[in-house]
């Protein structure tokens, strides 16, 4: 091996390192929900520039698995925001953070494709939202309820429908079996699939067709986990592969990690997160104020 | 006359059933037409397709200088050695091609990250090992290094070990001879290599998606735009990312066919 290759070769190796620290001076790591995609990109990444001068370096996954790529070691972001306690209790109980504070919070909502057949039904606002989601060849979108909070909470919440209207059988006429493959998509691939036509309706959370600019229609709320359903939706259970589940708050909860590489920096941005500036943005991008969610533990 | 129709008509059978697999391949590029509302040609984040595209070719890039680099010599001394001996030197590098990338993410940042003792010593020495252009280099490196020395051998393997023995006597050391003589004559099958690495390296999702989210590449930049804007967001970096990954290969191809062909 000729001498001046490998002298090149590592040469070049550290000037991508050093390269790399000068362009990362003043940046800030988050990971967060996948659902916060569209708000980190647009919304707060480039107030957060403006207004602190940081850089937002985000890293968008489902929150559970970001939860244990966090307790592992195998990631260290400054910060890690969730979407329901869940996930972030994982990451407090193993001792990564102290404290999680509620920034903002979300519902449940029903979101169609323009393009569906049944799209004026939808928009027409005069049937029941079951019953549409009921008629026959009306394709459902929704995530997998084994790995990802919504799509259990979407169960729930037709179980907690069902039994409030007085029909027992409302979730499996419109969702069959908890795991009915033809429904089930991953969450991204949902929102896809609205956008191409290839379903027809999806649970969402509010901010996710907000983000796309897809149509959605509210439920009830006693049923889409806003801040007044979790009572009612409290006793209904989903029994799956031996666990029980029950609805988590739609809660978007943040907590700055003890191993955080730049904790000063993560205060500053937690603290902005919290005010007006920062709470008006998240409003445009649909999503609630978090009022009255407490702070975890 | 009758052979003659019975060739032609093996020649339309083979072509026919060559046309249906290209066919194949080409059908899902069809969804491009699917109307899925106005393409965002930047996703609402100003340049981000274009720093993706950057970090991509840049970075690969460099990648693709250690691969060869690393790769070649082991790919030379794999198709030289036979029996248990080239199946304990080949085990390795097939072990870091069959795990399924999302392992192999984790196993890297796990063995690298910054909870790892290597990891601590070279963030000592302002080295970040994760989320950053490091790792994302070193990811590239480890996946697609398996692929280019795998065909390498085979490009080698291909070689009558007479040249070499003949340049040797001509008087040309190892390195000579090397250089010379198997370089050159394998020039063509480490061409292909070498594509077969850019592209592995250039479409790798799982595995960087864990080391190195930031900086952004092209892979992980769809899946930001998918949960971003959805389709809209991802349709025009998918043909970008068509144009700018297509062409490398393809000119390195016939670069070496070119040179491999003998000079008249």
């Amino acid at each position: 091996m000729p001498k001046k290759l490998t002298t090149s070769l590592f040469v070049a190796l550290i000037a991508l390192a050093v390269f790399d620290k000068t362009a990362g001076a003043q940046r800030v790591q988050v990971a967060y929900a996948g659902s916060m995609t569209a708000v980190m990109n647009r919304g707060l990444g480039p107030a957060l520039r403006r207004d602190l001068r940081l850089r937002l370096e985000g890293r968008a996954q489902g929150a559970y698995g970001l939860a244990h790529l966090i307790i592992s070691g195998a990631i260290r972001p400054d910060i890690f925001i969730s979407i329901t306690p869940g996930p972030m209790r994982i990451v407090l109980r193993a001792g990564f953070a102290r404290r999680a504070r509620p920034i903002a919070r979300t519902q449940l909502v029903v979101a169609y494709s323009p393009h569906s057949r049944f799209a004026n039904l939808f928009r027409a606002g005069t049937t029941a939202w079951w019953q549409i989601l009921e008629k026959p060849g009306l394709r459902l979108g929704r995530t997998n309820p084994e790995t990802d909070p919504q799509g259990r909470n979407f169960l729930l919440m037709l179980r907690a429908a069902g039994r409030q209207l007085g029909q027992p059988q409302l979730a499996q006429a419109i969702a069959g079996k908890p795991l009915n493959r033809r429904q089930i998509f991953p969450e991204a691939e949902v929102m896809a699939r609205l956008q191409a036509g290839q379903l027809d309706a999806s649970a969402a959370y509010q901010t996710q067709p907000v983000a796309l600019g897809l149509p959605f229609i509210h439920l009830p709320w006693p049923l889409n986990l806003g801040p007044g359903s979790h009572r009612a939706l409290a006793h209904i259970r989903l029994r799956l592969n031996g666990k029980n589940y029950r609805a988590g708050r739609l809660v978007f909860y943040a907590a700055i990690l003890a191993r955080a590489p730049h904790p000063r920096r993560a205060r500053k941005l937690i603290h902005w997160l919290l005010r007006p500036a920062a709470q008006k943005i998240l409003r445009q991008y649909g999503y609630d104020a978090a009022a009255s969610a407490r702070p975890l533990p | 006359m009758k052979p003659k129709i019975r060739s032609g008509l093996r020649r339309l059978t083979w072509g026919a059933a060559g046309a249906a697999a290209l066919a194949f391949f080409l059908y899902p590029f069809l969804g491009l037409l699917t109307p899925v509302g106005r393409w965002q040609w930047d996703a609402g984040v100003p340049g981000s397709a274009a720093a993706a595209v950057r970090v991509s070719l840049e970075l690969t890039g460099l990648a693709m200088l250690f691969v060869i680099a690393a790769g070649t010599p082991l790919a030379w001394q794999l198709a030289r050695e036979r029996g248990w001996r080239r199946w304990l030197w080949e085990a390795p590098v097939l072990l870091s091609m069959l795990l399924p990338p999302l392992a192999l993410g984790l196993l890297l940042a796990l063995s690298l990250g910054p909870s790892s003792g290597l990891g601590r010593i070279l963030l000592h020495l302002g080295l970040e090992t994760s989320n950053s252009r490091l790792a994302f280099v070193l990811t590239q490196i480890y996946v697609s290094l398996g692929y280019y020395v795998i065909a390498a051998r085979a490009a080698f393997a291909g070689l009558d070990p007479e040249w070499e023995t003949t340049a040797a006597l001509l008087g040309q050391n190892r390195w000579q001879s090397f250089r010379r003589v198997t370089l050159p004559l394998a020039r063509l099958g480490l061409a292909a290599a070498l594509s077969l690495a850019w592209v592995r390296a250039l479409g790798e999702f799982g595995a960087i998606v864990i080391t190195a989210y930031y900086p952004s590449g092209m892979p992980v930049q769809l899946w930001v735009n998918l949960q971003d804007s959805g389709l809209p967001g991802v349709m025009p970096l998918l043909v970008l990312f068509l144009l700018i990954a297509l062409p490398l290969p393809w000119a390195a191809q016939i670069l070496a066919a070119r040179r491999a062909a003998p000079r008249s």
